[in-house]
């Protein structure tokens, strides 16, 4: 496989241009150069640099306060990262509003506090339709014939996830009342609703039983098969050897490894940040 | 240019009463993060408690004066175990139930007043001199003057309450952050507490001295929430901006009140605290918090 | 992104429809056939029909803010200075301009929306407790702006009101007014519930819950803000602009923090969000209020040692208290009790 790791030097003339870049191809769903984010005195990220390739499964690992979080906050536009570069398929997103990058294509699923808890299933993931729900307040308030056909539309799609997840049986039930591994799994059905091209998943097995975690994995590798790029956060050393194409390592805000799972997992390095302490 | 600084002294000293009333409004916004709109209420049940027990009930003016404080004191506990506490615990995430219980209160309140003491006008008797000290030639009465002192006095001892002494720390504590006091040991619930009852007993005192300027009437309960925008403006989070607060809107309200016209004043202090909230929101002194996502 | 196809439930239709099963649309029809006749009965009074009026009025009122507070959580005080701006336009732009009714009160509705939307530009800088606040504002400004000017808005003695005219015949009596107010009501109803199972009403929805997800789902939350401001406050142009022509006089007094004080109370006694709460939190509290100014004078008699000042005290001594009460045992609203009471009957889920 090619060493994708790019290194600060590379990039450090790239992050002033705003728009199109030549080095960073247009084919790279992801490439972030040289982020750097602090919060008052406390350093999230420090002079980060990644590139996620077409179609694989990337996995991000570290310990707790590493940053990971940090790094998909600012992929999705949460927080503005002070210098650095974000680039989707050679565009800059960097410190772009969530809404927009949502409808380029970039999806997110949180750690915890996600689904609106007193929505039934159906309703949390009509909400994911509303990028595709083009009609206008007049047409909503008289619901207009076209507005009729756009919701009936939306549950179609909507029903087909379900289908494909099998949340068939809590369609109609409160999300609340759900149990966790289930809540997750609607997570992840409403991040697909909306159509992925890139999927970023945060901790998706954070407190989930055996059995529901190889489900996940199933899914995971499924959703990958058609043809969405993944970038996956996760604690789980099984489940990221398993899945993951390519693997990377944070600790303190650092990337301090890149690079195939096998490699990455016996770099003296990582040992030393997960176990060396 | 005389009446200039007339009413930029008249500002001043109202501006401490208001200062006094912010203090009110902080206090108990940095111990429980509510915004107290009952306080309004509070201040005109001050008046009115403190004038029933001298006229109705026959008790010295002084002795009529502690007593209300230590009765507001206590009515702000009664409401903090009463209605409060029990919305804080079923409606805590939703920040504007709790705003509109202290709403509901301040309406509950300001109907009991009228229940129980009818609409009218009532005057305190004479608690200071009456003879208004002439500086040149600018008139100021004594009630004013001495209110703006006793104000001054009672700010002094809050900044120094919650600087230097324990129970200011463990408010400041659980202001801050109520879970960590909690785990740390602070018995959080008595802390809010004392924060209503403080809060409440700052009122009544604004009360009295108010109704002593002025008139003890319902009005006082207008007066208690137009303290709001100085609050604001001063920092919610911050006591030391609650006097600055206080002192930028009594002067412009009477700056206002005297130049533009009466009743433009109060309006002019909501323009400003809008003005305030949308380019500095946590006021001159507050400080900023950053939410985690 | 393609994803196997599925064969469809196909009664989306139904599942989308605001009457679901025939009982509904049975009562419904029940309802219109009652209100439509209800002023002809002779032995109904002025009073009754006066009393439908009014609470109609504020139903639309009232719906408005649950759209604006109850579902996008944007707290604001300043419904009934909303609906001061859209009585007055209405009433000016009859009066001193001879626009018909029929103009005027599409325009009431238009400006008091636009107005709200200015105030909730703010929504950009602040927001929950800070954005309340500044709703506040807006009130006092309001009511100053209208109180100061004497000439246009006859300052704090009020306004004379022409009655509304259609094709040369003015709805004078209260009771042919009753059918404007009917109609209107149901518009606004209507287009409240067609908002409501749209993305629209969605994206409000998400926001008042939470607004970061919200934006991670792809919803601008500014713009919807902008967009709950405007509807909110364009429903109370609309109930203010009825409720000027439904008198003789317009005053400033109608349209006090108190009245906008109940209006949340009202939300909230129904419940948070919803069309059906509204109607339901407006109907319990201002029916409390008939019966206390109602009941007023009988216990004058018994109780002969209470004030005169009791009858307007006790009803927002009462207001307060009903609304404490349900922030205490009930914050979901007569929608959630209703909700519980079913629930404990059906252990299904819903």
């Amino acid at each position: 496989m090619k060493n994708l790791f790019i290194g600060p030097l590379a990039f450090s003339k790239l992050e002033r241009k705003m728009g199109d870049v030549d080095q960073v191809k247009k084919s790279d769903p992801l490439v972030i150069s040289n982020l750097h984010l602090s919060f008052g005195g406390i350093q999230a990220l420090m002079d980060t640099s990644l590139r996620v390739q077409e179609g694989e499964i990337l996995s991000i690992i570290g310990p707790n306060g590493a940053g990971k979080t940090c790094l998909l906050n600012c992929i999705t536009g949460f927080y503005n990262p002070q210098s650095g570069g974000i680039y989707f398929n050679g565009k800059q997103i960097v410190r772009m509003s969530p809404d927009k990058i949502v409808k380029l294509g970039i999806v997110r699923t949180f750690q915890h506090d996600e689904l609106f808890g007193e929505l039934s299933t159906l309703d949390n993931l009509l909400m994911a339709r509303h990028i595709y729900s083009k009609w206008g307040l007049l047409s909503s308030a008289i619901f207009l014939i076209w507005a009729k056909k756009g919701e009936i539309e939306n549950r179609m799609a909507v029903d087909q996830v379900i289908h494909f997840l099998e949340l068939g049986s809590v369609r109609d039930r409160m999300v609340r009342s759900l149990s966790y591994g289930i809540q997750k799994k609607v997570g992840l059905a409403r991040a697909l609703v909306m159509q992925p091209k890139l999927l970023l998943l945060d901790e998706p097995m954070a407190g989930m039983t055996t059995k529901e975690k190889e489900e996940m994995v199933t899914l995971i590798m499924s959703i990958n098969k058609l043809g969405v790029t993944i970038v996956l956060v996760e604690h789980d050393m099984e489940v990221v050897m398993e899945l993951s194409d390519r693997l990377v390592v944070f600790n303190f805000g650092q990337k301090i490894a890149e690079g195939l799972p096998e490699a990455v997992v016996q770099d003296p390095q990582v040992i030393k940040a997960y176990i060396g302490e | 240019m005389i009446f200039l600084l007339q009413n930029l002294i008249t500002g001043i000293m109202l501006g401490m009463v208001y200062g006094t009333l912010a203090l009110g409004f902080v206090v108990l916004h940095k111990s429980t993060g509510i915004l107290n709109f009952a306080q309004g209420a509070l201040v005109a049940i001050g008046a009115y408690i403190c004038w029933a027990l001298i006229e109705q009930v026959g008790l010295y003016s002084w002795l009529s004066i502690i007593l209300t404080l230590i009765l507001c004191f206590v009515l702000g506990l009664i409401l903090e175990r009463f209605p409060i506490r029990l919305i804080a615990k079923r409606v805590g995430g939703h920040a504007f139930a709790m705003i509109l219980a202290t709403f509901m209160l301040l309406v509950f309140f300001t109907s009991l007043i009228v229940l129980i003491w009818g609409g009218v006008w009532q005057t305190y008797p004479r608690f200071f001199p009456s003879k208004p000290i002439t500086f040149f030639t600018l008139v100021i009465s004594q009630e004013q003057c001495w209110s703006a002192v006793i104000c001054a006095a009672l700010l002094g001892i809050f900044v120094l309450l919650f600087r230097y002494t324990k129970l200011g720390l463990l408010m400041r504590g659980t202001a801050n952050d109520l879970h960590i006091a909690r785990s740390l040991g602070v018995r959080v619930n008595t802390i809010i507490a004392i924060s209503w009852g403080i809060s409440s007993a700052i009122c009544g005192l604004g009360g009295i001295l108010l109704g002593a300027i002025t008139v003890v009437n319902l009005s006082l309960s207008e007066i208690g929430l137009a303290a709001l925008p100085a609050a604001i403006v001063g920092g919610m989070n911050s006591i030391p901006g609650a006097i600055v607060g206080g002192l930028i809107m009594g002067t412009t309200i009477c700056i206002f009140d005297a130049y533009i016209g009466s009743g433009f004043g109060i309006i002019g202090s909501y323009v400003i605290m809008i003005a305030v909230l949308l380019i500095r929101p946590w006021g001159i002194l507050g400080s900023e918090k950053t939410e985690r996502v | 992104m393609l994803l196997p196809d599925v064969v469809s439930t196909g009664n989306y239709g139904q599942e989308l429809a605001i009457l679901k099963t025939n009982f509904q649309k049975g009562m419904l029809v029940l309802l219109f056939v009652f209100l439509i006749l209800f002023p002809q009965f002779p032995f109904v009074g002025d009073y009754w029909v006066r009393i439908v009026i009014n609470f109609s009025i504020t139903i639309i009122a009232v719906v408005g803010l649950n759209i604006l507070t109850g579902l996008c959580g944007q707290g604001s005080i300043a419904q009934a200075a909303f609906m001061a701006v859209g009585a007055y336009l209405s009433v000016i732009l009859t009066g001193k301009f001879g626009l018909p009714f029929w103009v005027a009160l599409p325009c009431a509705a238009v400006f008091a929306g636009t107005l709200g939307a200015f105030f909730g530009l703010s929504a950009l800088k602040v927001r929950g407790l800070y954005l309340f606040l500044v709703t506040l504002g807006a009130h006092f400004i309001i009511e100053y702006v209208i109180t100061h000017l004497p000439g246009l808005t006859g300052g704090q003695t009020g306004i004379a009101v022409l009655p509304p005219k259609l094709i040369g015949y003015a709805f004078k009596s209260l009771r042919s007014y009753y059918y404007i107010v009917i109609i209107f009501l149901t518009i606004a109803i209507f287009l409240a519930k067609n908002l409501l199972r749209t993305h629209i009403g969605r994206a409000w929805m998400a926001i008042g819950d939470k607004d970061m997800v919200a934006k991670a789902m792809g919803i601008n939350v500014y713009h919807y803000k902008l967009l709950a401001f405007f509807v909110g406050c364009a429903y109370a142009g609309i109930a203010g602009s009825l409720w000027a022509h439904s008198k003789s006089w317009l005053a400033p007094e109608d349209f006090s923090l108190m009245q906008a004080c109940w209006f949340l109370g009202m939300i909230i006694v129904g419940g948070l969000g919803t069309v059906l709460g509204s109607i339901l939190g407006t109907v319990l509290l201002l029916g409390l209020g008939e019966i206390t100014t109602y009941a007023g004078p009988t216990i004058g008699k018994v109780f002969p040692a209470l004030s005169m000042g009791i009858f307007a005290a006790s009803s927002q001594l009462i207001y307060s208290l009903i609304i404490l009460l349900f922030l205490v045992f009930e914050p979901g609203g007569l929608i959630n009790l209703w909700y519980r009471v079913r629930m404990s009957f059906k252990p299904a889920t819903r």
